[in-house]
């Protein structure tokens, strides 16, 4: 499936099946046409379907064109995206990782604890709208990055662990998941119904995820995604069973949008 | 006295990401010389009409001095690239020379006014279609031999240039359809940052290796200057992890 490549020219000649899964970047100046497909008479796929079972990286996700951006609803929900043209319409696949970030407010410095954001609380009200709530809904990790300190940058002594060892860990949470279903979505794409068999809470993170559900004012699908991290972090960990830090720590990944 | 004929080339062209079928049929009839194509084709389809014909003339066959028209069935459905150009110069010089073509073997390719061979996007998608359709033997140019293969059980033979094609529809003799060889495994981009070479953000790596494992969507939040997109040199790197 991943030579939809070969569809929109983007396979090297003579090669054959690819083996390195897509990595799209588009700038946040691209129209909603080219994000989710569009062309003249004959649907064409755009960046969504090329990004097909790799990743979509949005950098400065609240610079996007609205319309664009809301464009993208569709395919972060189903993984699909419907196209419809003058001349027909097609249904593209756009299962794709969406990577996004984007800075706290208009100069950037808001929440920060060292320099103070010159934002008025309007402006910073606005900017955050930009990426709109059913968006933000349908993303399942939020994280801030905070900024490091020239000292903790100019250290060398620390070592952090390199990429082949988390690589590790991630081959073994995806075959973890596929011995689950062999055939099926990853943990990110479970539906509900493969979700409730594949999570099952004991009481205790029942009743935590109930109650943070309650305070943060989840909606039903940010409660569905809060459960799909935990699951993962669950297969990250090699546990079995979904428990209580797991669902603590997938709740940390909602609290800061 | 015979004054129309006509010959059939099975071709294809995308929609959407779907291959769909196409005949090209041409027919020579006597009248004023002319060249046209009807079938909703789109601009590069009308340009043919020259890459196509003076393709031929230069691949010695002879461009037929009179009327000829081309259509593309389903005539309804809009037609757009260049993926006919083979299949219409097959078309057309076979029924200059009142041939028929088999009509279980398909052409697709993009002609260089020399009469070179030139790739086209879709193959794949095209090649596992007629594929369904049962189509026997497959022509394509040498360049989307490896990804045809990859759809297709039947025979696929690469062409380099329209006059390789000159024996077999003059003489019959089939051209051979190449081994079958391993595909080169298209290349891997090396990546230069390791996620080690990152300082501090543990928890933003983290996040990140979350979003690996699950393919879960991330937004990460930050003062300019922090680093939110340099995980993305290295997130390359995590996800080749997995294959397909």
């Amino acid at each position: 499936v991943t030579s939809i490549a070969s569809c929109v020219g983007m396979l090297p000649p003579g090669s054959g099946l690819l083996a390195e899964p897509p990595f799209r970047a588009p700038h946040h100046t691209i129209s909603a046409a080219a994000l989710v497909g569009g062309g003249g008479a004959a649907p064409r796929p755009g960046e969504v379907t090329r990004a097909h079972r790799g990743v979509l990286f949005a950098d400065e996700i609240t610079e996007f064109r609205r319309d664009a951006l809301e464009s993208l609803r569709q395919p972060l929900e189903e993984g699909r995206i419907a196209v419809a043209r003058t001349r027909g319409h097609a249904v593209l696949p756009g299962r794709f990782i969406l990577v996004a970030a984007a800075n706290p407010c208009p100069c950037g410095f808001a929440g920060d604890p060292k320099r103070l954001c010159e934002c008025t609380p309007m402006e910073r009200q606005r900017y955050r709208a930009r990426l709109s709530g059913p968006i933000r809904d349908r993303i399942d990790l939020q994280v801030t990055v905070p900024r490091q300190r020239a000292g903790e940058l100019l250290r060398a002594d620390v070592i952090a662990e390199s990429s082949a060892e988390v690589r590790e860990r991630v081959v073994a949470a995806r075959e973890r998941q596929q011995t689950r279903r062999p055939r099926g979505p990853l943990n990110g794409a479970l539906t509900g119904t493969q979700l409730r068999h594949d999570a099952v809470l004991d009481r205790p993170s029942r009743a935590l995820l109930e109650v943070a559900a309650e305070r943060l004012h989840l909606s039903g699908r940010a409660v569905h995604r809060v459960l799909r991290v935990a699951r993962t972090i669950a297969d990250l960990g090699g546990s079995i069973d979904v428990d209580q830090s797991h669902v603590a720590e997938a709740l940390q990944y909602r609290e800061s949008g | 006295m015979l004054t129309t004929v006509l010959a059939r080339a099975l071709s294809g062209t995308l929609f959407g990401l779907e291959g769909v079928r196409v005949e090209v049929e041409a027919d020579i009839a006597d009248g004023l010389p002319g060249f046209h194509i009807v079938g909703l084709g789109d601009r590069a389809l009308q340009e043919a009409r020259e890459r196509v014909k003076i393709a031929i003339n230069n691949s010695g066959f002879q461009f037929p001095g009179r009327r000829v028209t081309v259509n593309l069935a389903p005539a309804q459905l809009p037609k757009e690239g260049t993926a006919f150009d083979l299949a219409m110069a097959a078309a057309i010089v076979n029924a200059a020379d009142d041939r028929s073509l088999p009509q279980d073997e398909a052409w697709l390719g993009e002609l260089a006014l020399d009469g070179a061979v030139r790739p086209i996007r879709g193959t794949l998608a095209i090649a596992a279609h007629l594929d369904r359709l049962g189509v026997q033997r497959l022509y394509v140019p040498a360049a989307n031999v490896a990804e045809a293969r990859i759809a297709t059980a039947a025979p696929v033979v690469g062409i380099q240039h329209l006059r390789d094609l000159k024996s077999y529809w003059e003489e019959g003799a089939p051209l051979p359809a190449q081994e079958p060889t391993e595909p080169p495994p298209a290349s891997t981009t090396a990546v230069a940052v390791d996620l080690a070479d990152i300082r501090g953000q543990a928890h933003a790596k983290r996040a990140l290796e979350i979003a690996a494992a699950g393919a879960h969507h991330l937004l990460l939040v930050g003062p300019p200057g922090a680093g939110k997109t340099f995980p993305e040199s290295c997130r390359r790197w995590v996800t080749s992890s997995r294959s397909r």
